[in-house]
């Protein structure tokens, strides 16, 4: 059956509202649905604002209970083209099997640019760059890590939701311009010289004698090099990792005393 | 301090939200969690040592999946105000011994968060299920209500965490200051014994040929024994 083709917008009062519905994605992440109730509520507003009907808004819902799973900070993208999308079907321009299509087919090369970016470089990076400023400054290494993290996680949130209303399903073309895989690998070398400025501290330290404070900063600043995920997937437990980082820990009992 | 207490128990549950539920802005990184809690207590410079020690701990740790991760903020929140009410009030230990116990109970706290992060997933997956349920029925069509009951239980269990946390912390903190036993000195063999342990356990990690946690061991033994001569130097 053909819908009625007519003229139908969220705005942007509902574009906003969409932005800072999806700093709540995860909000009922489980282990059955995932991210599903939270990308149905980021959703709801688009059907309240195209229709008043309850058998709509139903199948709106339902349309959206269906299981979905990403990166939270690139998912602002699905969220904004389906948006788009919703809107085009309100209208009577595209099916409703096209909105799963994209969002399945974008969620899984987001999920994979978007946890190497975020999870494994820009967020260890910040904690880096956070801890050697916090060791010189105290509370500035805080400040810095909120900011340096904030900066890129809002921008691509924002932006996400933008072009991907901005784009529907053209949003597809535009992942490949992200650029994230760049970044990662610039943000990769970037913290190689963090380490390096933390590990050229280690060496000041044993050569000016405090040598006990280079033995209990070394294996911290390997740990944070990386080496754990790579102990991980020997299936070493945490409690057995927790266990001898409270070894390593009892050398702070020489170094800070 | 009981207003301390409920300020930190708050700083604790937005921290716990903004781990998965609600924002991500990276509040529940310990660097940043530990600095507020530090500066809640008016002791800034402590919270930020032990955030910085946890930081680089689990800074690896990649949140990605399903994969449960340490409580990380419950800890850090409850690490510093261990860390603080020892430094205030035990005198018989000295202030290393003070950081030392506050990053274990930070580590141990933890830990324990991290079963009850499964226990809010399961409250999740019960608030999905009903809410599928009541979808098909027409009853409730708007998913709003579950989603903002689940945030609600994501900040309780951050909060109630801290708040049992401080309460459990608070009485080993008395029970420590009571005892006039619970010198330096007197922990100096249980810190060699724990020192060679943990040392030998986290080499062997990284050992890969078979025998290696026993080479990890015997490692762990000499690194605690040459920490240990530095430290009668």
């Amino acid at each position: 059956m053909r819908r009625e083709v007519s003229d139908k917008s969220i705005g942007k009062l509902g574009l906003a509202r969409l932005v800072l519905r999806s700093f709540y994605l995860q909000a009922a992440w489980n282990y059955e649905s995932l991210q599903t109730l939270g990308f149905a509520y980021v959703m709801f507003p688009v059907a309240r604002r195209l229709t008043s009907a309850s058998a709509v808004a139903q199948e709106f819902a339902a349309r959206h209970l269906t299981l979905f799973n990403t990166n939270p900070v690139l998912a602002s993208y699905i969220i904004g083209a389906t948006a788009k999308l919703e809107e085009e079907h309100c209208n009577g321009r595209r099916s409703a099997a096209d909105i799963e299509v994209l969002k399945s087919s974008l969620a899984v090369p987001l999920a994979a640019l978007g946890d190497r970016f975020f999870w494994a470089n820009l967020r260890p990076f910040s904690g880096m760059l956070g801890v050697l400023i916090a060791g010189r400054a105290g509370l500035l290494g805080a400040i810095a890590l909120l900011v340096l993290y904030n900066v890129f996680h809002v921008y691509y949130r924002v932006r996400g939701a933008l072009r991907g209303y901005a784009l529907g399903a053209g949003v597809v073309g535009e992942i490949s311009k992200l650029g994230l895989m760049k970044m990662s690998q610039t943000i990769g070398w970037l913290g190689a010289i963090v380490l390096g400025i933390m590990l050229v501290g280690v060496t000041y330290a044993w050569k000016n004698g405090w040598k006990r404070e280079a033995l209990f900063l070394f294996p911290l600043v390997a740990i944070a090099s990386g080496l754990m995920p790579e102990a991980l997937q020997k299936r070493i437990t945490e409690v057995a990792i927790a266990v001898g980082v409270v070894g390593l820990l009892l050398t702070a009992g020489g170094v800070l005393g | 301090m009981s207003r301390e207490i409920l300020l930190l128990c708050l700083a604790g549950g937005v921290c716990a939200l903004d781990t998965t539920a609600a924002w991500q802005l990276m509040l529940s990184q310990p660097l940043v969690s530990g600095t507020i809690a530090g500066l809640v207590l008016g002791e800034p410079q402590v919270g930020v040592f032990v955030g910085l020690v946890l930081q680089l701990l689990w800074s690896s740790a990649i949140p990605v999946g399903a994969r449960p991760m340490p409580d990380a903020p419950v800890g850090t929140v409850s690490g510093v105000w261990f860390t603080v009410t020892l430094l205030e009030n035990n005198d018989l230990a000295s202030s290393s011994f003070c950081y030392l116990l506050g990053l274990i109970a930070a580590l141990c706290l933890a830990l324990i968060g991290r079963h009850t992060i499964m226990l809010e997933r399961e409250i999740s997956r019960r608030l999905y299920n009903r809410h599928v349920r009541r979808l098909s029925d027409r009853q409730e069509i708007s998913p709003e209500r579950v989603v903002s009951l689940a945030v609600m239980v994501a900040f309780a269990r951050g909060f109630l965490l801290c708040l049992g946390a401080i309460g459990m912390l608070a009485a080993v903190a008395h029970l420590l200051a009571e005892n006039s036993a619970l010198s330096m000195r007197d922990y100096s063999l249980t810190l060699l014994i724990l020192e060679a342990l943990g040392a030998g356990v986290l080499f062997s990690v990284f050992v890969r040929k078979s025998g290696g946690r026993l080479l990890g061991f015997a490692g762990g033994i000499a690194w605690a024994f040459l920490i240990m001569n530095l430290s009668h130097r």
